[in-house]
């Protein structure tokens, strides 16, 4: 216990925590600029009729008129307030309030590197990353402080360990290690790519990047907290993920990691990297000393050994609380990629706990869902999904047995309510296909979804996956 | 294993590779596919259909001058000759330059609506400037056939339309209106082809939403969705995959001049060759890209062959009912429905199975994946 506090509480530089804040706060600037440029604002949260609610956040509805706009408005000031250190712990409580009501708003739209920025800038609202290379320090906002305890940094390596080694987790399964699929159907389809693409016409190739992407998820937390292999380790990751963003559509997440992972250098490295990026007249203005400050060692930096130094200290009155709520969030991350034991049946396929668990590339999947609703007085209809939905909601829908059902209901209500149907039933059909496997049957099209509760119980009326008796790899043309 | 090892591992595996082979990007040979359709298959079938409208155009000129049975009957056969010509352009209707004039809605989307056309004749609304701004219940191939075609085959009534009905110079205006609204939307659809979409589609080999995979593989699933919906389903009373007590044979395409199964018949057998990339001569098509992939269809088959034989299949349902489809509804539903299931099963084969098979993404959004 003893050893595990001073682990944990021991003084270290600030300066990882500092950069890893200008960093972050630069990407979250880019990512929503991004966004605001792509006109994705207007195309998911402006355009769409109907929204994919997550259980129990039914009440999160967008914001009418320009008001999303007003949103991404503020969530851009907050990121640049967040870059400099200005009102840093008003800019990053709104950054991460607005961010997750814009991700809590539709199930359409969840990515895992979207749950990770809101779990880092959670984190972030209780750290003190604007006590070094900040505005704020120049302000006199907050006091300076250049050694901080181990776990302000230790918390947001650890979760950047969470989302590498379960999507690692996550590979080992048959679909990806011994089918490599999807890969072998993305990597196939890319083989017209410029210098690289010749690769993907090898029948080995996918197979070597699906045990490569697992053995580097499972093992790169470990390669990057160990001081020797971290060079190597972080020069894997820039490569694995600009990879990865050069061959699939996957937008800003691998700059998202690449940003995260640099948290890992040391303290003497970030010294540096900070010195570098301000120039020498601008180091004052953020509350940094004129004179080179090099980050200490571990075992040179208890408190009672610079204390009396130049080196201002910051311990927080409630670190225990905090360090208590930050286990109980580790527990939460362990505990959560393994709910999906609870359900019968395939997780590709019926999804059921699939999502916050870091499960990042893992299928190829296809679904052609249609609707009917009839009622008691005889009355029949096909539902026009995009009568209701945009290309991309459908898209996910259809794929997706909890999008399914509630896009059941909000049809069963719209028949009840503007169509004159009595009491309406919902029945679906859909047939879908995954990573490779043929086509099948995907619901249970003689329930009326509309009668079906939302909620995380076990999804009946999915229908059992079935593993095909013809092997897809009889012949060879390679 | 150490960690610089397996980095250096990983490095020589790559090297190795960079070394083995240079030349053969693109080993199928995409753009030769994508300029196969382009060149032997897209461009041809809408400019088919273009020398078809212009000739349609004559005989209606012809009609208008000397109206009597004769040239009547040259108009029909002008008319039959489009509206068959047009059934090869169909399937590319998700195409750009097809998707952006929104072609099935304004060139052939039916039943038409007899009672409003009527209406808007009556009330001498007729002119092109009308025409376009009309549901697209009210134009395009299915209301001329309305026009020129009756189920009893009495053309000495259709001619009384245009001569002795106290309408007749409206529905002259209108039929007039109704094909110089389809020559002018061809005519834009060719200039896209033209001008700038034919290099974009044949460079495009991607399989992201704007790819040329993804625009052809949902074009053909919309065609099997469209066959399965319009031409076989909702006729036979249909509603979505679920078979209703109504039927409504009045619904078939081509109802007034009773070519449904022949329609049909040439949506089928062209996708068959479109899927083959067979023009007049056998090119590159999708079917010769799927078979690399070397995947085993629902059916338990290669995908391929099974949706080519799946093909088949629909051709026996639909000779299976006869020469008259709305008849046949009526008389005989059992066939239709027989005709329904298969289609349906091609089009899971071609809007499940095939997206799944190319990893083409099956919406036109622009998105961030993950």
């Amino acid at each position: 216990m003893q050893k595990i506090n001073e682990f944990l509480f021991r003084s270290v530089s600030i300066a990882p925590l500092a950069s890893f804040r200008i960093l972050f706060g630069a990407m979250l600037l880019f990512s929503t600029v991004r966004f605001w440029l792509k006109g994705w604002i207007d195309a998911l949260y402006i355009q769409p009729k109907f929204f994919f609610a997550y259980e129990g956040f039914e009440c999160i509805k967008p914001l009418s008129g320009n008001g999303m706009y007003l949103v991404f408005v503020f969530m851009i000031i907050a990121a640049i307030g967040i870059l400099l250190g200005l009102f840093y712990r008003v800019a990053i409580i709104l950054f991460f309030l607005l961010f997750t009501y814009v991700e809590l708003l539709d199930k359409t739209n969840y990515l895992n590197h979207y749950y990770f920025v809101s779990i880092i800038s959670l984190m972030l609202c209780f750290l003190p990353a604007n006590k070094y290379a900040a505005l704020d320090v120049k302000f006199g906002i907050t006091k300076k402080a250049t050694l901080i305890p181990f776990w302000c940094i230790g918390i947001i390596q650890l979760q950047i360990g969470f989302v590498y080694f379960f999507a690692g987790i996550a590979k080992i399964n048959t679909d990806w290690l011994l089918h490599a699929q999807p890969l072998k159907i993305w990597l196939k389809s890319r083989d017209f790519f410029p210098i690289i693409g010749f690769l993907f016409s090898y029948k080995i190739t996918p197979y070597i990047f699906s045990w490569f992407g697992m053995l580097f998820d499972v093992s790169i937390f470990f390669f990057l907290i160990n001081k020797k292999t971290r060079p190597f380790a972080y020069t894997a990751v820039v490569v694995f993920h600009l990879l990865t963003g050069y061959l699939f559509q996957i937008g800003v997440f691998p700059y998202v990691m690449i940003v995260a992972t640099w948290i890992f250098f040391s303290a003497e490295f970030h010294q540096k990297f900070l010195y570098f990026i301000f120039l020498d007249r601008f180091r004052n203005k953020f509350g940094m000393t004129a004179t080179k400050h090099v980050g200490e060692e571990p075992s040179r930096c208890h408190p009672e050994l610079v204390s009396g130094s130049n080196e201002s200290i910051y311990q927080p009155k409630s670190a225990s609380f905090f360090v208590l709520i930050f286990i109980l969030h580790s527990i939460i991350q362990i505990v959560l990629p393994f709910r999906y034991l609870l359900y019968p049946n395939k997780l590709f396929w019926t999804e059921q706990g699939y999502r916050f668990s870091w499960r990042v590339m893992l299928m190829e999947k296809n679904a052609y869902t249609t609707f009917v609703v009839k009622d008691k007085t005889g009355k029949i209809a096909e539902v026009r999904n995009k009568d209701y939905l945009t290309p991309q909601q459908e898209k996910q829908m259809s794929t997706q047995p909890d999008m399914i059902l509630q896009f059941a209901h909000f049809i069963a209500e719209e028949y009840n309510k503007n169509k004159g149907f009595m009491d309406a039933e919902v029945y679906v059909d859909s047939y879908a296909a995954l990573n490779g496997h043929p086509s099948q049957p995907f619901i249970d099209n003689s329930v009326d979804l509309a009668k079906q509760p939302i909620n995380f119980a076990p999804k009946k009326w999915i229908l059992p996956f079935k593993m095909e008796t013809h092997s897809s790899e009889t012949s060879e043309h390679r | 294993m150490k960690f610089n090892q397996y980095i250096i591992l990983f490095l020589s595996l790559f090297l190795s590779f960079s070394c083995g082979k240079n030349e053969d990007v693109d080993s199928f040979g995409k753009k030769e596919m994508f300029t196969n359709y382009a060149d032997n298959l897209i461009l041809p079938a809408y400019n088919a259909y273009g020398t078809s409208l212009s000739v349609l155009q004559t005989a209606l000129n012809d009609f208008k001058t000397t109206s009597n049975l004769t040239t009547l009957t040259a108009l029909q056969s002008a008319f039959l000759a489009t509206y068959e010509k047009w059934q090869f352009c169909e399937i590319y209707e998700k195409t750009d330059p097809a998707n952006n004039v929104m072609a099935i809605e304004n060139i052939n989307f039916y039943p038409t609506r007899v009672d409003s056309i009527n209406a808007y004749i009556a009330r001498n609304e007729n002119t092109t400037t009308v025409i376009k701004s009309k549901n697209k219940n009210d134009k395009g191939l299915p209301a001329i056939e309305y026009l020129l075609f009756n189920r009893t085959g009495n053309n000495q009534q259709i001619l009384d339309r245009f001569t002795t009905d106290v309408n007749a110079t409206s529905y002259k205006a209108y039929l007039t209106s109704l094909i110089a609204n389809l020559i002018e939307i061809n005519t834009t659809i060719l200039n896209e082809w033209n001008t700038s979409y034919r290099t974009s589609f044949i460079n495009n080999v991607g399989t992201d939403a704007s790819g040329s995979f993804s625009v052809l593989v949902n074009s053909i699933a919309q065609r099997a969705d469209d066959l399965k919906r319009h031409q076989v389903g909702i006729p036979a009373g249909y509603s979505g995959n679920v078979a209703t007590a109504n039927t409504y044979p009045s619904a078939s395409q081509a109802y007034y001049a009773n070519k449904s199964i022949e329609y049909m018949l040439l949506t089928l057998n062209n996708m068959k060759d479109v899927l083959n990339g067979k023009a007049t001569t056998d090119g590159k098509g999708l079917i010769d890209y799927i078979r690399t992939l070397n995947v085993t269809s629902t059916f338990g088959g290669n995908l391929a062959d099974d949706i080519l034989n799946q093909i088949d299949v629909c051709i026996t349902k639909v000779n299976a009912c006869g020469a008259d489809y709305a008849e046949t509804i009526t008389t005989d539903k059992a066939k239709a429905d027989d005709l329904f299931l298969e289609t349906k099963k091609l089009l899971i084969l071609i809007k499940v199975d095939v997206p799944s098979a190319l990893g083409v993404s099956i919406t036109y959004t622009d998105s961030d994946g993950d």
